[in-house]
């Protein structure tokens, strides 16, 4: 008896590090992901260092104004306007790297909340099932049932979130996927034998989700994570394009591109930036999810 | 499993509660609302004029807003249905394609189709359409539902003020449904009754068509459904982007001027149709699907 559980604990923990180690070795062979890793860590580097460059390379703070060089084409003369610059002639530049700050904090911070809410009850549900499990469905099952975005207007314009409230509002609205997708994870976990000879050898509950339960639901969950951060900063920018998130003016990829539409002819550029931005972010986080995913479980291959 | 989905309302109390929370609503409107009593009782109150069918009057323009909502539900109808229809006529095609020439440039450029569909903002995609056929090609018309001046019944001046909405609101859920559409059609060609149709010689046409079609797109009704609470969403944004009246525009301007009984009438309505569609959804997965009936 003593021998099997190490025996099927041993074999677990060999097979959470095997299931990582191979996922890494395919990892390596994937240049698609690699590639949007690579463009993910060079963008969190520019958002980081925001502050230094636009001080030491563009001499342009993000809220600084010039009205004489307003609607300023994208020129390579003077860095600042690389970009070009928008109606109250700021730098388009050092903007999009502030936003790219917002945006990537906002995405990531609310992917965390949901992320942790939706484990948390995912695990409840699906675990203990009962009476726990028909609640978090009858509250899942509410929240999905109200359209996201005018929830969200609804939210936004009663409280006027900054940046911090939006983390918490956004977090709390769509925790409701995660907790599906932990949920019907843990429910077909519940059913495996190392789960069953686990409660046979007397493992108490908290033991059992924890240690057996929790590592093989994780990585999953982290692969929902990053897509779920780029749809986040998606709602997000949408917020702020509406005038309801992110507010002027604390540059945001969203409100940048509402300056933009105050005067399509005089400032086109000022649609592309923003936009591309928002999208290529978004895009990257898509494709290392789905990189990710396939390395982790090479059954769900895109190819296979 | 129709009853799981139905209490869609306790959503709404929650947000009822919370919107009237607004201090500044509070002290404007208080006294000539009826504001100034407690959030439940003026939340029972909202319910139980809603019960009778009342959303109450428009705080702005003091008309019923039900009667606002009447006039603007059907811009919107006009545009999820044809995004509705535009995608799955679009999406779908393209993911059995895809599945059945695994590989090929096609695969590839659905796959490209998908990912990036996925991540384009859908208002970024409408302000490049506006930029780029309206403002600079004057292909398209920036925005409204029709040219000020033209004859209301003018069907091609409207067509052309639908192509940009329709296509910026389709294009999330073609990507979407041509990815799910391309999953479903190559599991179903793995499986072995599929391998027994060729076995016997029959043509590929027939495989795909007759064998593989049927039981691949039965998951694809759930994601058609599911489709629609895409819609509803993007309908807010879309609809501001081209200034097409309808009730996201709706909402959304209400919302800015703290109009809230319109709110929650487009919030009701919105949440009920979304109830709706996934009526119809499972009651149409069980028609198409009888084994499903059982459970």
């Amino acid at each position: 008896m003593e021998s099997s559980i190490r025996a099927s604990d041993a074999h677990k923990l060999r097979s959470t590090r095997g299931l990582w180690r191979t996922a890494l070795a395919r990892l390596q062979r994937d240049h698609v992901t690699l590639g949007a890793i690579s463009v993910l860590l060079i963008m969190v580097a520019l958002a980081v260092a925001a502050d230094v460059l636009s001080v030491n390379l563009f001499h342009y703070r993000e809220t600084q104004q010039d009205l004489l060089d307003s609607y300023t084409p994208p020129t390579l003369s003077t860095p600042a306007f690389w970009l070009g610059s928008d109606n109250l002639g700021r730098s388009e530049i050092v903007r999009l790297l502030y936003g790219a700050r917002v945006s990537l904090a906002v995405g990531s911070g609310a992917a965390l909340i949901n992320l942790t809410i939706g484990l948390a009850l995912g695990l409840l549900a699906g675990y203990s099932r009962g009476w726990a499990d028909d609640l978090v469905q009858f509250v899942v099952n509410t929240l999905l049932s109200v359209p996201t975005i005018p929830l969200l207007l609804i939210v936004s314009v009663l409280f006027a979130p900054g940046p911090v409230a939006l983390v918490v509002i956004l977090g709390l609205v769509r925790w409701p996927n995660a907790t599906l997708f932990a949920r019907g994870q843990t429910l077909s976990l519940g059913e495996r034998e190392f789960i069953i000879a686990g409660r046979a050898a007397g493992a108490s509950t908290l033991r059992i989700v924890l240690k057996h339960v929790l590592p093989n639901v994780l990585p999953f969950m982290i692969v929902l994570t990053a897509i779920d951060v780029g749809t986040l900063i998606l709602v997000e920018s949408a917020l702020s394009y509406l005038g309801l998130g992110i507010a002027p003016p604390t540059p945001s990829w969203g409100n940048m591109l509402t300056t933009a539409t105050q005067d399509l002819s005089r400032g086109p550029w000022l649609v592309w930036a923003p936009g591309g931005a928002i999208f290529l972010t978004v895009l990257c986080l898509y494709l290392v999810g789905d990189g990710l995913r396939d390395a982790l479980d090479p059954r769900l291959s895109r190819s296979a | 499993m129709v009853l799981r989905l139905a209490p869609g309302d306790p959503v709404l109390v929650m947000v009822a509660g919370a919107q009237n929370l607004s201090p500044a609503d509070l002290q404007n409107m208080r006294q000539a609302y009826g504001l100034d009593q407690p959030l439940p009782v003026q939340y029972l109150n909202w319910l139980k004029h809603l019960l009778t069918g009342d959303f109450g009057q428009s705080f702005l323009y003091h008309r019923p807003v039900l009667d606002m909502i009447g006039s603007a539900l059907p811009n919107t109808l006009i545009l999820g249905v044809l995004s509705l229809i535009v995608t799955v006529v679009i999406g779908v095609p393209l993911g059995v394609l895809a599945a059945r020439h695994r590989g090929s440039a096609l695969d590839q450029g659905v796959r490209v189709l998908g990912a990036a569909g996925h991540a384009i903002p859908d208002f970024w995609f409408g302000l490049l359409f506006i930029l780029i056929l309206s403002v600079q090609f004057r292909m398209f018309p920036v925005g409204g539902m029709l040219t000020i001046g033209k004859d209301n019944l003018d069907i091609a001046d409207r067509l052309a003020h639908l192509v940009g909405p329709v296509l910026t609101l389709s294009l999330a859920g073609i990507a979407n449904l041509s990815r799910y559409a391309r999953t479903e059609t190559l599991e179903v060609l793995g499986q072995d009754y599929v391998r027994t149709a060729r076995a016997k010689g029959l043509q590929e046409r027939l495989v795909l068509y007759v064998h593989t079609l049927r039981n691949a797109l039965l998951p694809l009704v759930t994601a058609v459904g599911n489709t629609i609470a895409f819609l509803l969403s993007g309908a807010v944004v879309v609809e501001q982007v081209f200034a097409w009246p309808g009730m996201g525009r709706m909402a959304y301007d209400a919302a800015r001027s703290k109009d809230y009984p319109i709110v929650m009438g487009v919030v009701v309505i919105a949440s009920t149709m979304l109830l709706g569609a996934y009526i119809v959804r499972d009651v149409a997965y069980g028609v198409v699907d009888p084994r499903i009936r059982r459970a």
